[in-house]
């Protein structure tokens, strides 16, 4: 089995570091846990109910990060938390894990099945810290036909802490998933997605929201491989790069043949915000089919002039200026956490940091 | 949901009768196949060489040897280089006028167009005929401005001798990648050209490479020099006939673009579907330079090939236009690469693919911007057409950003024929097949202008439409 993590579906030159994640920000070699504990203790809300068992055929679904780490983290996990959708999910079941000195390794295996005309939407949130502490999680969707789920993660983790987060959707007929990612601490930060858009008309929704600092490294490899007919990926990232930190975006949207009539979308913004921080994006699409429209695109670079001479003609100063554009790129993200508290949390963040970057600036 | 039930664009086969003539096999010299020192030693020997270049020969065997194989790419699995001949010896040494090269290698380069070309609208042609070049002419108004442009053997022991050695290998070292060892070690013939500053020379000059050998190997030399102000239109063309045995091109270019010069170098490359094209160009620019590559890829089967410009001076810019297509049996990965180490440097690449027949293309890239890069520009935009479910077609470009006063965009599509287009031009009158060949023939339309003209008319033969529906 191949031990590397986020490996480019296709390797391009080894020069440029980014068929796989860095040797450097690989996870500790740590024995697997013991115990299986559940990670959340409250009342679910109605339509979703826990199984005690991994669901058949759930465990070959594979995540964007590479086998090996998903074997490593199922076999491994100290929690496992097994999640059945029925019907309409009256409310979110929202998941909060807390790194700290006497708990410094979680390793979580998620599993959502939801039934053929489910709905139901699952928030992680990862926080805490502690030293050489590591946040591992395994997340397993089957989105049965005409099934919604919704995957918020946010990750909040201390800078002495990794974090690896893996998900792979197998997305039926007519259903859609959606993965929205706010992705903020770490020392290294680890993600990796895989959509298996199997069904006909199947959908994929990603967006990712990033903000590094210091000397944090980012590592990404999201993948839409498309299978049935008629399927649509869209995904979306937006970052912003201070410090000294790095940041790999590998976005990967494969049409198989098959896969007749789809149609994939991927983009990224990145905001340079400091000379020392590094950026490799490597957006890939891969055709093995004619009918199919396929279309990325990137931008790069630094607050646009004539954005920020608009907004202070009204009446803002210029770090309010910038925060309103950092602010709108996230937009995507934010809206989509319904929960005030985590959402100012994030915005504080945001303003926190870029007042951090002016004053070292 | 667009309605994809539309009938599909036929794009045909080249007609190749004229590259895939095949002359008698009738070497003056013919080198066992293989690669050793023996070898290596012997091919120095036969060319007469300085010591320098026998031992940088060894030296690059030595890299060779060391250096696996690349681990990305098409597979190379069956590209067995004991089976290669690397240096084949026309019956010719070279000429300066046609009349003076043998009547049946002189057939072959008029079949292909090369002396008409010269006559009509090139100030200086290089012909190379398996590993020698066999005719070198310039003509005396651009030789009296101080040009010159010759062959690379004869500049290796002429008054430029020390220019050579300064240059030779310097911007694509043989420790680049195996095959940049490989050419190091077994390199022959190629062109020099030197452009000194101020001068501009106004219509463009041609070498041609033509590899009649089956089994062997071609291993030419390009090495361009455009001084300050100066201005070069080179163009590089390519063929051989097809064999049931492998045949390998490992070239390498290395341009020196000097301050506020400007040279296009055009290529366009029509090996045989037996050939390996694994060549490596490469180009330096200085401050306010300019590299722009014009690029067509229609043959081999199998090819390597990215183009890198290296932008080291303050305002330097390139510009890469190229077009690739794959049929049946080729997997052409092509691209270009570009570094940015200086301040306000700009570059825009633009590339078009078509993939048919089971042809597998790919587009790879790679955009380098270094702290020192502030205020550069880059833009990427790679489109590519799939003619059927049996080929493949994949874009793989990385950008690699370290400064934050840059400005990179990049954007590529697979797609169809947009409805809406065709609609808007079937409602100024149109017929829709009208609508679509037009629509289609722009596709490749940018790339086109940008060639010499008998090479874009060779293209337009190339894409036959027959617009019964849409492409896709």
């Amino acid at each position: 089995m191949n031990t590397q993590i986020n490996r480019l579906p296709v390797p391009t030159w080894n020069r440029t570091g980014v068929n796989w994640l860095d040797q450097k920000a690989l996870p500790p070699d740590r024995e697997y846990l013991q115990g299986r504990h559940l990670p959340y203790d409250g009342i679910l809300p109605h339509g979703i109910t826990l199984m005690d068992h991994l669901p058949a055929g759930v465990a070959e679904i594979k995540s964007g990060m590479g086998e090996w780490l998903d074997e490593f983290i199922r076999k491994g996990a100290d929690k496992t938390c097994y999640l059945l959708g029925e019907g309409i999910a009256s409310e979110p079941v929202i998941i909060t894990q807390n790194l700290d000195p006497a708990q410094p390794v979680i390793r979580t295996h998620y599993a959502i099945k939801a039934k053929p005309g489910s709905n139901l939407t699952v928030v992680q949130i990862n926080r805490g810290d502690a030293k050489d502490g590591v946040v591992e999680n395994l997340t397993q969707i089957d989105a049965q036909a005409d099934s919604f789920v919704r995957l918020i993660s946010i990750q909040l983790l201390g800078k002495n802490s990794q974090s690896f987060d893996a998900v792979g959707a197998r997305i039926g007929k007519g259903a859609k998933v959606e993965l929205i990612r706010a992705v903020f601490g770490g020392k290294t930060a680890a993600c990796g997605s895989m959509a298996h858009l199997e069904g006909q008309g199947g959908g994929y929704q990603q967006d990712t929201a990033y903000f590094t600092d210091e000397d944090q490294i980012f590592d990404f490899n999201d993948i839409a491989s498309h299978i049935g007919r008629e399927t649509v990926s869209e995904m979306h990232t937006a970052g912003v790069l201070s410090g000294r930190s790095s940041k790999i975006l590998r976005g990967t949207i494969d049409f198989k043949a098959g896969s007749a009539h789809s149609v994939g979308h991927e983009n990224e913004t990145v905001l340079l915000l400091s000379p020392r921080a590094r950026n490799r994006t490597v957006p890939l699409i891969l055709c093995g089919e004619e009918a199919v429209e396929g279309q990325h695109a990137a931008t790069l670079g630094r607050f646009d002039e004539k954005q920020l001479y608009y907004l202070c003609s009204r009446g803002l100063s210029l770090m309010e200026a910038k925060r309103m554009l950092v602010e709108a790129r996230f937009m995507p993200v934010l809206n989509k956490i319904t929960q005030d508290d985590l959402r100012q949390e994030i915005l504080t963040i945001i303003e926190r940091r870029l007042d951090e970057h002016e004053i070292n600036s | 949901m667009k309605d994809f039930k539309q009938e599909k664009t036929r794009v045909d086969q080249a007609d190749r009768t004229i590259y895939d003539v095949k002359d008698r096999l009738d070497p003056a010299f013919l080198m066992d196949s293989g690669i050793t020192p023996e070898i290596v030693n012997q091919i120095s020997r036969e060319k007469n060489e300085p010591e320098w270049m026998r031992l940088f020969r060894l030296k690059s065997l030595k890299l060779y040897n060391e250096i696996p194989l690349p681990t990305w790419g098409p597979s190379l699995d069956e590209l067995n280089m004991d089976q290669i001949v690397t240096y084949v010896r026309p019956k010719s040494t070279m000429k300066a006028k046609w009349s003076d090269v043998p009547d049946d290698i002189k057939e072959t380069f008029e079949r292909l167009g090369i002396p008409k070309a010269e006559r009509k609208s090139l100030a200086g042609v290089g012909a190379q005929y398996d590993s020698e070049v066999v005719y070198h002419n310039v003509r005396a108004e651009v030789a009296s401005k101080g040009v010159v442009y010759t062959d690379i053997e004869s500049a290796l022991t002429g008054p430029y001798s020390e220019m050579i050695r300064k240059h030779f290998m310097k911007l694509v070292p043989p420790s680049d990648h195996k095959f940049a060892a490989l050419h190091g070690a077994v390199w022959s013939g190629g062109s020099f050209v030197y452009v000194p500053a101020g001068v501009t020379v106004e219509i463009p000059l041609q070498s041609y490479f033509r590899l009649n050998a089956p089994g062997a190997g071609q291993f030419e030399h390009t090495l361009i020099i455009v001084e300050e102000g100066a201005y070069l239109h080179f163009i590089e063309g390519c063929s051989a006939p097809r064999y049931y045995v492998a045949n390998l091109h490992a070239g390498c270019v290395e341009l020196y673009v000097g301050k506020n010069a400007r040279l296009r170098y055009s290529t366009i490359e029509n090996w045989s579907k037996n050939m390996y094209n694994l060549n490596t160009k490469r180009a330096s620019v200085e401050e306010g330079g300019t590299v722009e590559w014009i690029s067509g890829s229609f043959g081999s089967h199998i090819s390597y090939l990215y183009p890198m410009s290296i932008l080291k001076g303050k305002k330097a810019r390139m510009e890469f236009t190229g077009i690739t297509f794959a049929g049946e049996g080729q997997n052409l990965d092509t691209g270009a690469k570009v570094l940015h180490a200086a301040p306000d440097t700009t570059s825009h690449i633009s590339t078009k693919s078509i993939s048919r027949d089971g042809g597998n293309s790919t587009f790879r890239s790679v955009v380098t911007v270094t702290e020192k890069a502030e205020g550069s520009k880059s833009a990427v935009s790679c489109e590519s057409l799939m003619l059927d479910s049996i080929s493949r077609s994949d874009t793989i470009p990385v950008m690699d950003i370290s400064c934050n006063q840059a400005d990179i965009g990049h954007e590529a599509k697979i797609g169809r024929i947009s409805e809406s287009a065709i609609f808007y031009l079937m409602s100024r009158g149109l017929s829709e097949d009208d609508a679509r060949a037009l629509i289609v023939g722009g596709f490749a339309e940018p790339i086109a202008k940008e060639l010499p003209l008998e090479y874009a008319v060779e293209m337009n033969n190339l894409i036959h439409l027959e617009m019964k529906g849409s492409i896709g």
